[in-house]
């Protein structure tokens, strides 16, 4: 599992954190600190990019869960992106789809919820 | 079968000597970094067993959410522990126990308590029991006085 966080280009306020491996309690535990750090940093909120994840067990959705209420306690929204099915349909089986805004890219992502 | 069997199957009976047609045993650290060898084990046996590669797949979630149970749970105050996995082909699927010699594992309470869990901070954890129970076609759990905890996922084609 890696971390990778940037600036979005399309909103310098808004940081991208790609997430990319397996999502599991190993990467959970390790990951958690640099998720939470790139939420604090963000000036208007963050976008998961979930492309090169190809594994996420409940240990990862924990992971993101906190993430998310971060940022709802921030006032900050969070996005996730090019998720794959795969890894979908472990949002859609915990009944966790409806929790989070999934979006197909970056761009629609920013026109939904920063503009 | 021992009497602290505990058929969770829904429906199904839990069959005498789980591990007696094993195709294939892989014996690990109860360790987080092992999980994902597990993982692709569980692919590949999928495969062979004729699963398709989507039910493989929410194989392998589940079986990591087993082990990760073992790994979290088993073994407490940091005891080094083991944890066996055997695969077993059946006759329209794949039967993957997770045994080890931990602590006593009661599924069916801990069903519950993850459903308490879920129900109060879905941060909190119990999401693991439930990726479980939906991501496989029946589930099995005994305690065996020699082998230990004996968790059995079983996966339909």
């Amino acid at each position: 599992m890696a971390v990778d966080v940037k600036a979005s280009e399309l909103n310098a306020d808004v940081r991208v954190v790609q997430l990319s491996g397996r999502l599991d309690m190993e990467a959970a535990d390790a990951d958690t600190p640099a998720l939470r750090q790139a939420l604090e940093q963000s000036p208007a909120g963050v976008i998961i990019d979930m492309e090169a994840v190809e594994f996420i067990s409940s240990s990862g959705l924990r992971m993101l869960i906190a993430g998310y209420q971060s940022a709802q306690e921030a006032g900050k929204p969070m996005a996730l992106v090019r998720a794959q099915p795969s890894v979908y349909k472990i949002f859609k089986v915990s009944a966790l789809d409806a929790m989070f805004r999934f979006f197909d890219d970056e761009a629609q992502a920013i026109r939904t919820l920063w503009q | 079968m021992s009497e602290s069997d505990n058929d969770l199957a829904r429906g199904e009976t839990a069959q005498p000597g789980c591990d007696s047609h094993s195709f294939g045993t892989l014996r690990v650290p109860a360790r987080p970094s092992y999980l994902e060898l597990v993982g692709t084990v569980v692919r590949w046996f999928g495969r062979r067993a004729g699963l398709s590669e989507e039910q493989s797949q929410e194989l392998e979630v589940a079986v990591d959410e087993a082990c990760t149970n073992v790994v979290r749970h088993a073994f407490p105050d940091g005891a080094d522990g083991e944890m066996t996995v055997v695969f077993r082909p059946t006759d329209d699927g794949l039967e993957v126990t997770i045994q080890d010699r931990g602590v006593p594992f009661g599924p069916e309470e801990g069903t519950k308590i993850a459903h308490e869990k879920r129900s109060r901070d879905p941060a909190s954890g119990g999401m693991g029991l439930l990726l479980i129970d939906r991501l496989t076609d029946a589930v099995r759990y005994c305690r065996d006085p020699r082998e230990g905890n004996r968790f059995t996922l079983i996966k339909r084609k």
